[in-house]
């Protein structure tokens, strides 16, 4: 069956290939909430953590956290605690190339810390090498106030925009110690901020954060 | 696109629940107090004492020292006190009990805590011991007073009998 239909083929208007996709620049206020969360499960830690960021080019943030940390620790031969503040500089590289408007992010975070920090022998077991003579614990309750410590600290981490400038994100960091103060006969085992200080002068610590971006422009 | 860095993620925090890498290996711990035995009739010569056991009041005899024939040991003194008693006895010669000599020597010391590591913990130092007792077997002892036990590379007594 023949028909009279016939298709005239007419040139579609192509689509302009110049619309720019912009995201926005601002500041990025949030929460670490894994440290209330690590409150519920384990009385003998309690801390709070906000964090902020500044975008100031494509790849590049200012980023900074301030917060406290109390921890009380239990080693074989003795507990103690420590409760401070610190305060963490430093920049955010977006490692992601983001497809159109999204802006989700692979973060290579780069920080300086401080903490001010008390540390508190509670109690320690003299440590013999028989039983002979049952060793009891000695309750001593030793507080050392105004230690300082200084470190840097390198994170991998990422962040997704979930709602319209509500990002979730999670970073790991690994810690290096550049100086701290001791108690006298004991020693700084764990800094606010830092986590626990190990024998290599090095830790580990985790974010896990909510932040809303408070947008000043989109570029 | 963010599959690959997940995994990476999850396998940095598998790893990064931090283990101490901290083992207690610190030889001296808290220290024992060491006791060589030397003959009273030529001092410089190390003598055996024959059949000895050795314990602390109320407490029983060491295990490693129940009847043993040796010229040095190494006796824990109690961290929870400032002095230990201790009674010797040995026999040299038939072996039987009627025979046994007995000397007790009373160690006081002030004990000085010191941190070693996040493993070891505490361990006590004992300083400005003195040893002061009965010379039944035991003839003279040397040094007496002013002793300060921090390790156990050296004797820290002489008895001679």
């Amino acid at each position: 069956m023949a028909t009279g239909f016939s298709q005239i083929e007419t040139p579609k208007p192509v689509a302009s290939d110049s619309l720019v996709y912009t995201t926005g620049y601002g500041l990025r206020l949030g929460a670490d909430i894994s440290k209330p969360i690590n409150h519920l499960f384990n009385k003998e830690y309690n801390g709070f953590e906000i964090v902020a960021d500044y975008r100031i080019t494509k790849k590049w943030y200012l980023a900074t956290e301030i917060g406290v940390e109390e921890s009380t620790v239990s080693e074989d031969f003795f507990n103690f605690s420590a409760k401070g503040s610190y305060l963490r500089v430093g920049a955010n590289l977006n490692a992601y190339d983001n497809w159109l408007d999204m802006n989700n992010e692979i973060v290579i975070a780069m920080r300086y810390g401080y903490s001010n920090f008390t540390h508190t022998l509670h109690q320690y077991t003299p440590h013999t090498t028989d039983n002979y003579f049952p060793v009891a614990p000695i309750d001593v309750n030793i507080e050392t106030t105004g230690l300082q410590a200084h470190w840097l600290e390198l994170g991998v981490g990422m962040k997704v925009e979930t709602f319209t400038n509500v990002f979730l994100g999670v970073t790991g960091s690994y810690k290096i110690l550049v100086h701290t103060e001791h108690p006298a006969n004991f020693a700084t085992l764990y800094i606010p901020g830092f986590n626990h200080l190990f024998q290599s002068n090095s830790g580990f610590g985790f974010q896990y954060t909510v932040s809303y971006l408070i947008p000043f422009t989109r570029k | 696109m963010l599959k690959p860095i997940s995994l990476v993620l999850c396998i940095f925090f598998a790893f990064s629940a931090c283990e101490k890498d901290d083992f207690c290996t610190t030889e001296t711990l808290t220290p024992k107090l060491i006791l060589r035995f030397y003959d009273s009739s030529n001092p410089t010569e190390l003598k055996a004492v024959e059949n000895l056991s050795v314990w602390a009041t109320d407490k029983d005899t060491l295990a490693s020292y129940t009847s043993v024939t040796t010229d040095s040991i190494a006796i824990p003194l109690n961290t929870s006190s400032t002095s230990t008693e201790y009674h010797f006895k040995m026999n040299n010669t038939t072996g039987n009990s009627a025979d046994n000599l007995y000397n007790q020597l009373t160690i006081t010391y002030t004990l000085e805590d010191i941190y070693i590591s996040r493993s070891c913990g505490f361990v006590s130092n004992f300083h400005n011991l003195s040893i002061d007792g009965e010379t039944n077997w035991i003839q003279t002892i040397s040094p007496t007073t002013g002793l300060t036990i921090t390790n156990e590379t050296a004797a820290h007594v002489q008895i001679h009998h």
